[in-house]
């Protein structure tokens, strides 16, 4: 009986030094939760090119061409065209500004014929997605 | 009195133990799966054909955009570090459209980069095409 109060004292011990680890951790928890951004699995493999634009923005849904000229939308690959479509089918027009999330590697040859076919569309404005550049101009 | 002192200690009974691992895992996951990365953008005009600038009657300049970030400009062969200097020497107005012609091996990052210092010299119309229009 003796031994057995001896034991619970000491897991219950235990259990309150374990308290600001816990507390310390649920805050760490809520701070990567509020702070961070997520992003789509795809879009981890499209690297957008550096900047160093002041106008910053908030990460939207955008059209997204990888280095290879592939465009996503919504996870998923697709043609200008295809995107138009689908937007018309929800009831969205198709917009005259559009946001494209491009690699930095994407070579001119892919981005002009995409640029055409998006002219076609009306796009008549592309702002693309950068990040911050580590050099200043 | 009795009661409640009994229901703490039923209370205090409840081990931490997997609600810190839970904690814990949760943790690792939000440190591994979020992004602290600030997005910013430039924004370019889409020319109205393929082979024809929309930029009117006014003023004009192509640069043509080679591999590497080299340049040709009127006539003058640059590197694209050299180009914020270059259109301080010449001071064109801010309506001017500039014409980004890009060779097909040209990546992305330069035309951003030529775009960053078109924008910081006061020339933010700019269109994309390819050498060949």
């Amino acid at each position: 009986m003796f031994n057995l109060g001896g034991e619970h004292d000491k897991k219950k011990q235990s259990d309150d030094n374990m308290l600001p680890v816990i507390n310390m951790t649920f805050l760490l928890l809520l701070f990567f939760i509020v702070v961070g951004n997520f992003s789509e699995t795809y879009m981890k493999e499209i690297a957008p090119p550096d900047s160093s634009s002041e106008i910053l923005i908030q990460p939207a849904e955008a059209l997204s061409l990888s280095a290879d000229g592939q465009l996503w939308w919504r996870d998923e690959t697709t043609t200008p065209v295809n995107w138009a479509t689908q937007l018309q089918a929800e009831g969205l027009p198709v917009p005259s500004r559009i946001s494209l999330r491009a690699d930095g590697q994407t070579p001119a040859a892919l981005i002009i014929p995409l640029l055409d076919e998006l002219r076609l569309l009306k796009v008549t404005r592309v702002a693309l997605v950068t990040v911050t550049s580590p050099e200043q101009y | 009195m009795h009661l409640q002192s009994h229901h703490r200690k039923a209370l205090r009974r409840i081990s931490l133990t997997p609600l810190a691992d839970l904690v814990f895992i949760l943790l690792v996951f939000f440190i591994l799966e979020t992004s602290f990365t600030e997005y910013r953008e430039v924004a370019f005009r889409v020319p109205d054909e393929p082979s024809k600038a929309s930029h009117g009657e006014g003023e004009s300049l192509t640069i043509q955009v080679f591999p590497g970030g080299k340049l040709w400009v009127e006539g003058e062969s640059l590197a694209l570090a050299d180009l914020s200097s270059w259109l301080l020497r010449r001071q064109f107005s801010e309506d001017t459209v500039v014409l980004l012609k890009a060779a097909d091996s040209v990546p992305l990052q330069i035309l951003v980069e030529a775009m960053d210092r078109l924008r910081a010299q006061s020339l933010p119309r700019v269109q994309i095409q390819a050498l060949g229009d």
